[in-house]
């Protein structure tokens, strides 16, 4: 197993290396100046271009423009924000923390209610209420996440104002105070239960599948003949093996939640990271916009690492290949 | 008496104030804002010209008089504590100097925490100056020296007292070598000015400090306007003398540690999102009410909502935002006209650094000019998307504004699809392909790139259509720029790098508040004159409208008469409204006074009643 | 009597092909078919439409903004004053054709690669299959959106160009391995030997047998396309803003207070939306199900 790791990792410094090249090539692509963020996006003097071309080395050859910014970036320097007037790095350290909230909490929220409604579906096939779950999976499946949030801001927010339909509940409070959490965690439910909706459906389903296929199975017959309560058997014997496969998914739960964040956060003004990348876009600040896309971009390549360690390690047969 | 323009510029329409250029509008702040113990009289005549605010407002000036018997309730009993949030819909860039701010951004996080000038200036439609930081000046028989007497025991967040220093400090970093924002047009008719602008003077001449509390500022010429558009701030020279001026800007001295001397100093600082502050116990009028202050940015489309939920206490309104909330019973709604208009600006030529050049040919006809004018339906879009909210202007001018011109000089440029037709026809625009747009005279394909910016949010996107629609009727081929809108920054940095794309532009100026000089939007070495539009004439007039001459008033009134006919004339922008402004002030919040540029007349009077 | 039977079911049983079974499969899946009916419609009333409203999709009506549905507006109208109803047909035929025009795309470049990397094995197929991973590392959504913003000035040819460059990558790795288990049937062996060229091979004894994959694969894409230019859309990165769909009619929608007091604007589309990718998705299931031997249908 260590060794299939490090290999995997090792993999990882070339397939990192290229996507450096592509952000650095789209980044070339982009107004302004989006390596550094030094020069103003919006100003079309060419003078004024070419004179900082000149003073930021964008004239030397391309090679060269690239190991100087790869430089930086293992110096963990990502240029500056044009629009922010200030280091990518401290802007996106200041966002980080807001995604992570939401990304966690939609998991969790995915987690428990593919578990309990997987759970029911597969212990009860084929009554009312699996036919109930399965309609709301193939509803999960089928609605775009940001028409969900729409209806999600409409119902839940306006029709019974539970929940804020905007913001990330950051400002009002004294940072760490119960209070401070309590609205966070407030205004990042909803934005979490629709980032999560797509996953739990598949999750939902995946797990309905595989408790009916179990149930079938000899071990469990065997455990139904010698006596053992039916609650027994399926907490023990096949939840335990249905939930395992699950929770490898992890990795690439990561990869969708990226996607979804984008969206979801500038639907609900969740000052994430992709509300970020929106709105840097928006104003033409290169520098952050391809700051996070490289970060975004490493994170899913993490996603995926992981999925395969954790698949690895649940099937051994698979590190052989 | 007087003061000259400049802007902020506003949104369109609905005026959601913006940034972008230049001079005074840091001295219309000033003189608008500053000083709410003395501040009666231009919240007064913001009421007279608003029915609405009457009674409001007339009882907070009552009590202002007597110099901190704030509030509209006796003193003592406004309730003490307690934390008030001001809402704002563009993020800031957090420029947190007077000097260097470039937009009401970044102004109205200022005004909380140093609001105070030299003067305040207290109506728009007169023009008494009245003391604040200066208790006195006078003026030397020559007219051309003004010797101020400052407060004594004022004091800087620093612990510092506001000396005569802070204030000669502020010219010298205004006229140094290295400074590159707008404020220039403050102190330039200093004598000695151009002498320490090159380098080759170290003080600037024309400023004198006599003691700590008396200096005297002398000008090259006797101007109509020297007072008002002489910049009014003081910098704190002991938080900032170590930087160099270059650096300034950008230093975290200004960004994110700044010292004022208001009632509120900052505490922390969120780029682009928040900016907290806390009582300053030792502000020179007396401490505030309320213990914190928040000025938070939040999404544009959702401030009626944040209002009503009590998420932000006081925050400009779309008018689109304000008819919901009419009925609200937890939101008091204030309107009051605004001294900013809207319009529709051909790109003429560019900006070379030093002048304007008009060097673009494709609006060159002034009959082409005219053609689009009246193609737009500038009365249906107040109707239609400001809710009836302003007034159709046909000069570059708040129509509030004693220079306003007399409309019945002015062409009127009503919407008239046969007439623009014909302007067209005349001018040798006709649809040789039979596409249904016209070509120009040369029978080349003649397209019209209209840029606009995407606030407000719900209105912008139609209005633009609309626009682009009726000049399509008129059978001119225009379009959106990119076929998209620009956030409100990138937008103005478009228009004011002169981006080849842009053939016309949607945009909007705020003014200062009580000069009307037209100086700083269009003379033809004003980097702010959008238009590029270049008139000898017109430079002529403006300058005669600030002469020594035109210390008469009825003279003053003549010039600007004959230059509003001019620009109405060669039209370089289409002037589309003058808008009014609409506050939400949510109503545990008190002593809240609205004003032309914005709701911080006197936020050390402001309190809450809520828990 | 007997023996006419006989030659009849005998007769039946030939023309039973795969195909045949399937179809016939399909035919009796209910909610296939109706989402199929549903489909058929919803796309034929997008391409008709000018022949079923008399509204101008572009048309920036001043007098009627916001209105209510009834009173000629059978849906109510948009901040612009435009009929939603028309809009909504409109914004169909775009989105639509959008998905379809990428899932072609998307589709041809997956099954190129995918069967080039299936059929010849070795280093060929290890080039590809690097190459689909590497694309496959980057999460889609950005690097639509970043790539989008990059090209927005040339308008829609870009936005299908971009969503189809990025999206083929998990169709190719399903052709390929489908590619690669049928290269090993005899029957293929036979061609090869018998001195078939590679295309041949493949177009003529492989391809048809990977179709139903492909056709599967199909109907995934053809929602995951439309959901992609709705949402692009929706955040303005998609189709230019003048032009009416599904995606663009629900940015009205980013201000809450459409959400909340003008339904009629943006739960049209929205509902719209759902449905359509809904039934594919039934469609999808169908199909699958139609070719799988072990269903019983």
């Amino acid at each position: 197993m260590l060794i299939y790791t490090l290999r995997r990792i090792l993999i990882m410094i070339p397939i990192l290396f290229m996507v450096s090249i592509v952000v650095f090539a789209l980044a070339l692509a982009m107004p302004g100046d989006a390596l550094s963020g030094q020069i103003d996006p919006a100003n079309t003097s060419p003078e004024y271009i070419e004179e900082m071309r000149e003073e930021l080395g964008l004239n030397d050859p391309i090679h060269i423009q690239y190991a100087r910014w790869a430089t930086d970036l293992l110096q963990w320097d990502f240029g500056r924000s044009y629009t922010h007037q200030m280091d990518v790095t401290s802007l996106i350290g200041a966002r980080l923390p807001n995604t992570i909230l939401l990304s966690v909490m939609s998991l969790i929220i995915t987690y428990v209610l593919a578990f309990f409604m997987g759970r029911y579906a597969g212990r009860n096939p084929y009554t009312k209420g699996d036919y109930t779950i399965q309609g709301v999976n193939y509803l999960m499946l089928a609605i775009p996440s940001f028409v969900a949030a729409l209806f999600a801001i409409f119902i839940f927010s306006f029709q019974l104002g539970l929940f804020p339909a905007t913001g990330s509940g950051v400002s009002g409070n004294e940072p760490g105070t119960i209070a401070y959490w309590l609205s966070r965690l407030h205004h990042t439910f909803l934005p979490a239960l629709v980032l999560g909706m797509l996953v739990t459906a598949s999750y939902t389903q995946f797990l309905r599948n595989d408790i009916i296929e179990s149930s079938q199975k000899d071990y469990v017959r065997t455990a139904r003949a010698k006596g053992t309560k039916e609650n027994d058997i399926y907490n023990k014997h096949i939840l335990r093996n249905s939930i395992i496969p699950i929770v490898t998914l992890f990795g690439f739960d990561i990869a969708s939640i990226i996607g979804g964040a984008v969206i979801i956060e500038t639907i609900f003004t969740y000052q994430g990271i992709g509300e970020l990348l929106i709105s840097s876009i928006n104003n033409r600040d290169s520098a952050v916009t391809m700051a996070v896309f490289l970060m975004l971009a490493v994170a899913t390549l993490i996603g995926n690492l992981l999925a395969d360690l954790l698949y690895g390690v649940i099937d051994p047969r698979i590190r052989v290949e | 008496m007087k003061r000259s323009q400049y802007l902020l510029g506003a949104s369109l329409i609905s005026a959601t104030m913006i940034a972008a250029a230049c001079g005074n509008d840091g001295e219309g702040n000033n003189n608008n804002n500053a000083d709410p113990a003395n501040d009666n009289n231009n919240v007064n005549d913001a009421a007279d010209n608003d029915d609405d605010n009457a009674g409001d407002d007339n009882n907070a000036d009552d009590n202002n008089d007597d110099n901190n018997d704030d509030n509209d309730m006796a003193d003592g009993d406004a309730p003490q504590g307690g934390s008030v949030t001001y809402g704002y819909t563009s993020p800031f860039a957090g420029v947190l100097d007077w000097s260097f701010y470039e937009g009401v951004d970044d102004s109205l996080a200022l005004q909380i925490f140093n609001g105070d000038g030299l003067y305040s200036n207290h109506s728009y439609t007169d023009f008494e100056t009245e003391p604040n930081l200066a208790h006195n000046w006078e003026w030397s028989d020559d007219n051309l020296t003004v010797t101020f007497e400052l407060e004594e025991g004022v004091m800087w967040h620093n612990g510092e007292e506001l000396t005569a220093e802070d204030f000669e400090f502020a010219y010298e970093v205004i006229a140094d070598p290295d400074y590159q924002g707008m404020r220039g047009v403050n102190v330039d008719r200093i004598e000695g000015y151009d002498e320490y602008r090159a380098g080759d003077a170290d003080s600037i001449e024309g400023v004198e400090i006599e003691d700590d509390y008396t200096f005297s500022v002398t000008f090259q010429d006797a101007y109509a306007n020297n007072l008002e558009q002489l910049w009014g701030y003081p910098m704190p020279k002991e938080h900032l003398e170590h930087l160099e001026v270059a650096e300034m800007e950008d230093s975290s001295e200004i960004r994110e540690e700044p010292v004022g001397l208001g009632a509120f100093e900052v505490t922390s600082v969120t780029p682009g999102e928040v900016v907290e502050f806390e009582a300053f116990e030792d502000y020179w009028k007396g401490a505030p009410n309320l213990d914190e202050v928040e000025y938070r940015i939040i999404d544009g489309s959702q401030a009626g909502e944040f209002l009503a939920q009590g998420e932000v206490d006081i925050i400009e309104l779309e008018p689109t935002q304000a008819g919901p909330l009419e009925d609200n019973e937890d939101v008091t709604l204030e309107e009051i006209e605004a001294l900013s208009f809207s319009y529709l600006g051909f790109k003429l030529g560019e900006w070379d650094g030093e002048e304007n050049v008009m060097n673009n040919p494709k609006f060159e006809s002034q009959e082409l000019r005219h053609a689009i004018a009246h193609a737009i339906d500038r009365e249906g879009i107040i109707e239609e998307f400001n809710e009836g909210y302003g007034q159709v202007v046909n000069a570059p001018e708040s129509s509030i504004r004693w220079s306003y011109p007399d409309e019945s000089d002015l062409n009127q440029y009503e919407y008239d699809l046969e007439r623009s037709q014909e302007l067209l026809e005349e001018a040798g625009y006709e649809d040789v392909t039979g596409d249904g747009f016209v070509e120009d005279p040369d029978g080349e394909e003649f397209t019209i790139n209209i840029a606009a910016m995407d606030s407000p949010a719900d209105i912008a996107e139609p209005r633009a259509q609309y626009i682009i629609q009726t000049m399509q009727e008129a059978g001119l081929n225009a379009q959106l720029m990119d076929g998209q809108l620009y956030d409100f920054n990138l937008f103005y940095d478009l228009v004011e790098e002169d981006d080849p794309d842009i053939d016309m532009f949607m945009g909007a100026w705020g003014l200062a508040t009580a000069d009307p000089d037209p100086s700083g939007l269009w003379r033809s070495d004003s980097p702010s004159n959008y238009p590029r539009w270049v008139s000898e004439e017109s430079d002529e007039l403006i300058a005669e409208g600030i002469s020594e001459e035109a210390l008469d008033q009825d003279y003053r009134q003549e010039v600007y008469q004959e230059w509003h006919q001019l620009v109405n004339e060669e039209l370089p922008m289409i002037p589309l409204n003058s808008p009014e402004n609409i506050y939400g002030i949510n109503n545990d919040v008190g002593g809240v006074e609205v004003n032309v540029r914005d709701a911080i007349t006197n936020p050390e009077d402001w309190y809450t009643e809520e828990d | 009597m007997e023996a006419a039977q006989e030659a009849k079911l005998e007769k039946q049983a030939k023309k039973q092909s795969p195909w045949s079974i399937a179809r016939r499969k399909l035919w009796h899946n209910k909610l296939a078919m109706i989402s199929l009916v549903f489909l058929i419609v919803i796309t034929a009333m997008s391409f008709m439409a000018p022949w079923i409203t008399g509204y101008d999709p572009n048309r920036v009506e001043i007098m009627s903004r916001n209105l209510q549905p009834g009173d000629g507006y059978l849906l109510g109208t948009d901040a612009s004053g435009r009929d939603i109803w028309t809009l909504l047909m409109y914004g169909g035929r775009t989105s639509l054709l959008i998905g379809f025009i990428c899932m072609f795309a998307v589709i041809t470049i997956a099954t190129v690669i995918g069967s080039v990397a299936g059929y010849f094995g070795g280093w060929v197929d290890a080039v590809l299959m690097r190459f689909t991973d590497f694309v496959m590392n980057f999460p889609f959504l950005v690097f639509v959106i970043v790539l989008a913003s990059i090209f927005r000035e040339a308008g829609i040819i870009a936005l299908i160009l971009v969503l189809s460059a990025l999206s083929w990558t998990g169709a190719a790795r399903v052709v390929r391995s489908k590619v690669m288990s049928e290269k090993e049937n005899e029957y293929v062996m036979a061609a090869t030997s018998i001195g078939g060229t590679p295309f041949k091979v493949i177009r003529k004894h492989i391809l048809p047998n990977v179709m139903t994959t492909i056709i599967v694969q199909a109907t995934l894409l053809l929602a995951v396309m439309i959901v992609a230019e709705t949402a692009l859309s929706f955040i303005g990165f998609g189709v230019p803003s003048g032009t009416p769909s599904w995606g663009n009619m629900m940015t009205e929608a980013r201000d809450p207070n459409v959400i909340r007091t003008q339904w009629w604007v943006w739960m049209p589309p929205a509902l719209a939306i759902t449905f359509t990718i809904l039934s594919i998705n039934f469609i999808g299931e169908g199909i699958k199900d139609a070719f799988n031997p072990k269903s019983a249908r």
